[in-house]
């Protein structure tokens, strides 16, 4: 056993090849100038050519600490806006890429910005570790999180800000920085201490001498606590047992109705002997009831909050618990007494006896405890199985008594037999023995001669009897044996039933939320259960698929985290984080976690465990389903993207093409007129301004509709429906195109009975000005436009009709495409291409479509527009 | 056709080829031409020159459009012409219903903001309600009859058809706002229900012999209100 712990010694130093060392620096208090020893250090060791770099110091103002730093390659800091605050934040990523072989980082307890990486900066710490960069960092005794409630009880504050207690044992190296309380307070005065302005009160009823001392010791302890957990890791290495310097309370905990009595006690006598102490549960493979598993948990989180260290083990008990005692170098076992079946208490504690070598065990006595509700339910059950037994026995004698007359006896065994197997495959294998004793019984009273006596004369029946008893006893066994198979076979089968049913339901989903929603629906119909489906941001901000608002606990975030990176189950009911009040399951594609499934029971703060291992084979399929769901995704974004690009180069052609167009034609009219002016005719001059006026206008109408297009492209579209008049419409279409207009004959014919539409009047009127504009820009010279508004049906349709060449059917449905004459390019005519496909969108905002046709007698082309009609509201008179 | 002679017009606009579009087109007509480039600079010399007209830009560098017209609201009744941008019928009907008289949406005809500037100078000189009759074209309306006759045929209006075309013709050539006219002749409780009066002025029309879609009579300023148009020049 020696020396399998010693190459557990060797094996855990093993993987810090290539890791990076700690160097941590303690201090009982703010100010006693850790910081400074840190940078010293650190100057020291660049002196040695080391390749330091500060990733975060607090100088809080200190000058002589400020200069120190100063004299170091720094990290820039991350500047994090948090409420109106610049926070800063070590930046990690930064700090990595860099490299350095050392790096600074100040303050481990500090709780980091939202929206880093990770919550706390010692997780910070241990990222650069992996990374193999050796970390010099500091931290307060007041910050160890087994220490919290003895520092609440010193100093009366909570202190909220922790580091786990693991981290400070896997460093490489402490450095307590001791200044004796007096001195501590002298530069308190002084100023030399920083104190934030708004914790001036607390602080100074901090800063007493007596909690000075009190932390100091507790400080000291730590680090001496260091020391011998170096020294045991010497000895490991040796191969030399060593006696406890200072030693650990165990206390072995189970699912009894004492757990929680027991772990309140061995917190009591932890305390009373200045001990850290670990509640410790061994699996030993036997099934638990549901009560035992809920009080069990509920020990091991009260172990946690009484600043206990949880730790769950497989294997015997004994001897586990005192390997285990021997590991952490515990000096005392803590167990109860009266547990009739699993640890009963005086062989556990015999057995730990033979087994602990120098340890001190305890047996408290926490009163005898219930038997689970559950077991007599169990019983009774079997109870009832124990009278079939007894029934089917009796029924067969008297089967058996009727039937002697025509069977020959040794095939009345038979009768017997059936009953054996019938009461085996009905219940299971005790009642069937049972049975199978009383048939032998019977059998023997009622029809082995002499009969009425157990008395047996003749050897060939003594034969047949004990022939009767063995078969009997052989085919209950198998039979019962077949019908627990059969049992659990079913149990498997209903959830082979349940997967498919479920994957036949997300087959039918096609998107995610699809699939989410089904999903959820599925489970929660099924099962008293909530669930969730979160995805993680590459921030480590998790987001809640199905839209709801939840707040998670510190701890349902860190089981949600690890379930993510381990692709494994973890939080409620698992190994990993078992307290949390939610199951995280983690939904895995070809690349890794997709999703996590969280599950928490919606009556009860547990999940049962056959319930848990539906979840989980559900999470495959479901899973699945997802990795399906986001390559649909992948590679309609992929078309988008191609379809975004090519809008964006046509944009970009016709854009420079229309807009420039105006331009010119206005800019050289402009020209001529200031440099010729007077040699130009007045006719001329006149033709010449008005065409720049029409060109102005022109371009007017152009901008609008490149600026109602990207409205309309990114949904920043929001209708202003009022009633509006048709032909209030159409008449402020023809006054904006008047100029476009002229020349041409425009004949409208509005009927006095269209009714009102419910529309935003300006979005539909810019749709029928570029309906009017391209009818205006096809038409002949003097060519005739007509507008037709009426009722068709449950529409009212607004047709404008030109008698310019018409379009040819198969272009028809190409002249909404966006850029459709852009394509063209500068063969298009004028317009950007954008008017028709605007117009289409407008009327499709509205709910209502575009339609082209010919022109009446086949010439020229009608352009319908199609509004749904609302019902009309009331009137007043 | 008679203009009040050096009328003098303040221009707040901080486009500087805008003012100076208005203040060659303003000066061809005889009036006299103020000009402040911000909002602040626009109640000053709108307190010291008095002006009889003020053409106020709604995008201002300094302040917002609409608190230069209440600050000017608050001391001046001079008409107000605001110039504002396409698309913002909101900030229009805002403006209108904090007391300015009219507006011209950017970009505009010079000849369309010239006559908007007679007709605000015109009925800020004129002594309405002295004469309860009121002219356009063959269309008569004497209010204190409340009798409408077109071309000399008595017209048959319902009471909201008269409240509407009174309301109008009293404000000729100006705009009325769809609020205005709707808690005029309807009450305050039917400010937002615009459709009675689409209904009620589609009726008008009809009864005033007036196509939809070219209007001689009453124009309709999508979004924003009504005019009753003035004779042509």
């Amino acid at each position: 056993m020696n020396s399998s712990r010693r190459a557990d010694a060797l094996l855990a130093d093993l993987p810090r090849e290539g890791r990076g060392r700690l160097k941590v620096f303690l201090g009982a208090a703010p100010g006693v100038g850790k910081t400074y020893a840190m940078l010293q250090a650190a100057h020291r060791q660049r002196e040695l050519g080391v390749d330091v770099r500060v990733g975060v110091v607090e100088t809080h103002g200190r000058s002589e600490t400020a200069a120190l730093v100063a004299g170091l390659p720094q990290q820039p800091v991350r500047a994090v806006p948090y409420r109106g605050l610049q926070l800063a934040e070590l930046d990690l990523d930064g700090l990595l890429a860099s490299t350095p072989q050392l790096a600074l980082v100040d303050e481990l307890a500090h709780t980091n910005a939202p929206g880093s990486r990770h919550t706390k900066r010692w997780q910070d710490v241990q990222e650069l570790l992996s990374a193999g960069i050796d970390v010099y960092s500091t931290i307060n005794v007041q910050h160890l999180e087994s220490l919290n409630d003895r520092i609440h009880d010193i100093t009366r504050i909570k202190v909220r800000e922790t580091v786990p207690d693991w981290v400070i044992q896997d460093a490489d190296e402490i450095l307590l920085i001791d200044l004796p309380p007096r001195e501590l307070l002298e530069r308190l005065r002084e100023g030399k201490v920083y104190v934030p302005e708004q914790a001036r009160a607390a602080i100074d009823a901090f800063f007493s001498q007596t909690n000075l001392t009190a932390l100091r010791e507790l400080a000291m302890q730590t680090a001496a606590a260091r020391v011998e957990a170096d020294l045991d890791k010497r000895a490991n290495l040796l191969g030399e047992p060593l006696p406890a310097v200072r030693g650990r309370l165990l206390v072995g905990i189970h699912g009894g109705s004492s757990a929680a009595a027991l772990v309140r006690h061995a917190s009591r006598v932890a305390e009373r002997r200045h001990l850290p102490w670990s509640a410790v549960h061994v699996d030993d493979g036997r099934a638990m009831d549901e009560p035992a598993r809920v009080r069990l948990q509920a020990a091991c989180q009260l172990a946690e909050r009484l600043g206990g260290e949880v730790v769950t083990l497989r294997g015997d008990p004994a001897r586990t618990l005192t390997e285990h005692a021997h590991e952490r170098r515990a000096s005392l076992i803590l167990i109860a007494r009266g547990r009739p079946r699993m640890w009963s208490s005086r062989t556990l504690a015999n057995r730990l006896l033979a087994h602990s070598d120098g340890l001190e065990v305890s047996i408290l006595d926490v009163g005898a405890e219930p038997m689970p509700r559950l077991r007599y339910t169990q019983r009774s059950a079997e109870w009832t199985h124990y009278v079939l037994a007894a029934a089917s026995s009796a029924g067969a004698t008297a089967i058996a008594m009727l039937l002697s007359k025509v069977l020959e006896l040794p095939n009345v065994s038979l009768v017997f037999l059936s009953a054996v197997l019938t009461v085996a495959v009905c219940s299971s294998l005790g009642p069937a023995l049972a049975c199978a004793a009383l048939s032998f019984l019977a059998y023997n009273w009622f029809f082995i001669e002499p009969t009425y006596s157990f008395t047996i004369n003749r050897e060939q029946d003594v034969l047949s009897l004990f022939f009767f008893l063995f078969m009997a006893t052989l085919t209950g066994n198998l039979a019962s044996r077949l019908r627990r198979q059969l049992k659990s076979l079913r149990e498997t089968q209903s959830e082979t039933v349940a997967v498919l049913e479920f994957s036949r339901r997300l087959t039918a989903a096609t998107d995610k939320a699809a699939i989410l929603s089904s999903a959820k629906q599925y489970l929660e119909e099924r099962q008293p259960l909530s669930t969730l489906v979160m995805t993680r941001h590459k921030s480590g901000n998790w987001h809640i698929e199905d839209g709801g608002d939840l707040r998670l606990s510190e701890q349902d975030r860190a089981a949600a985290d690890w379930a993510w990176k381990h692709e494994e189950p973890a939080g409620l009911g698992t190994d990993t984080l078992p307290n949390c009040s939610w199951l995280w399951i983690p939904l895995l594609g070809d690349e890794g976690t997709l999703a996590i499934l969280g599950a928490r029971g919606s009556t009860e703060d547990h999940i049962p465990p056959d319930l848990n291992r539906l979840l989980k084979s559900l999470a495959q399929p479901l899973g699945q389903a997802l990795a399906r769901a986001r390559l649909a995704e992948d590679l309609e974004a992929a078309r988008l993207h191609g379809e975004t690009e090519q809008l964006r180069s046509a944009l970009l052609a016709s854009v420079s093409h229309d807009l420039r167009t105006p331009l010119t034609a206005m800019r050289g009219s402009i020209d001529s007129l200031l440099t010729l002016g007077n040699a130009i005719s007045e006719d001329d001059r006149t033709e010449l301004l008005e065409g720049t006026r029409n060109e102005a206008e022109r371009l007017d109408r152009y901008i609008q509709n490149l600026l109602d297009m990207t409205r309309l492209g990114h949904g920043g579209l929001k209708l202003a429906r009022d009633w509006a008049a048709p032909g209030d419409i159409v008449s402020s279409a023809l006054t904006r195109l008047r100029s476009v207009l002229t020349g041409l004959t425009v004949k409208c014919d509005i009927a006095d009975s269209v009714p009102l539409i419910h529309v935003h009047a300006a979005l539909i009127e810019q749709a029928l000005v570029n309906v009017l504009e391209n009818a205006a820009r096809f038409s002949p010279s003097l060519g005739v436009i007509s507008i037709n508004v009426a009722q068709e049906g449950n529409e009212l349709c607004f047709a404008v009709t030109d008698q310019g060449p018409g379009i040819p059917p198969q272009e028809r449905k190409d002249v909404f495409d966006m850029f459709y004459t852009a394509a063209r390019g500068d063969r298009g005519g004028k317009g950007t291409g954008l008017g028709l496909a605007i117009c289409q969108g407008m009327l499709g905002a509205h709910g209502g479509r575009v339609a082209v046709s010919d022109g009446p007698d086949a010439r020229g082309t009608t352009i319908s527009m199609y509004l749904p009609i609302s019902p009309q509201p009331a009137q007043d008179d | 056709m008679s203009h009040v002679p050096r009328a003098r017009i303040l221009v707040v606009d901080d486009e500087n080829q805008i003012r100076k579009l208005l203040r060659i087109s303003l000066a061809t007509q005889g009036y006299q031409i103020v000009e402040a480039a911000n909002g602040a600079e626009g109640i000053a010399a709108a307190a010291n020159y008095t002006p009889d007209l003020v053409i106020l830009d709604l995008g201002l560098p300094d302040m917002d459009g609409q608190d230069v017209l209440q600050e000017l609201r608050s001391w001046s009744n001079a008409p107000v012409l605001m110039l504002s941008v396409r698309s913002g019928e909101d900030t229009k009907v805002a403006a209108l219903d904090l007391g300015a008289n009219d507006f011209v949406t950017k970009p505009f005809g010079i000849q369309e903001l010239l006559a908007r500037v007679r007709v605000l100078l015109r009925a800020s000189h004129a002594n309405r309600g002295a004469d309860p009759t009121i002219e356009r074209g063959p269309l008569r309306i004497q209010l204190a009859k409340r009798q409408v006759r077109l071309a000399g045929e008595e017209i048959n209006l319902t009471r909201k058809e008269y409240g509407v075309l009174a309301l109008l013709a009293q404000h000729q050539g100006r705009i009325v706002t769809q609020q205005q006219l709707l808690r005029s002749v309807w009450g305050a409780s039917h400010a937002h229900d615009n459709h009675y009066l689409r209904i009620v002025v589609g009726r008008l029309r009809q009864k005033l012999g007036d196509p939809p879609t070219e209007p001689t009579f009453i124009k309709t300023e999508a979004g924003v209100g009504y005019r009753l148009l003035d004779a042509e020049p």
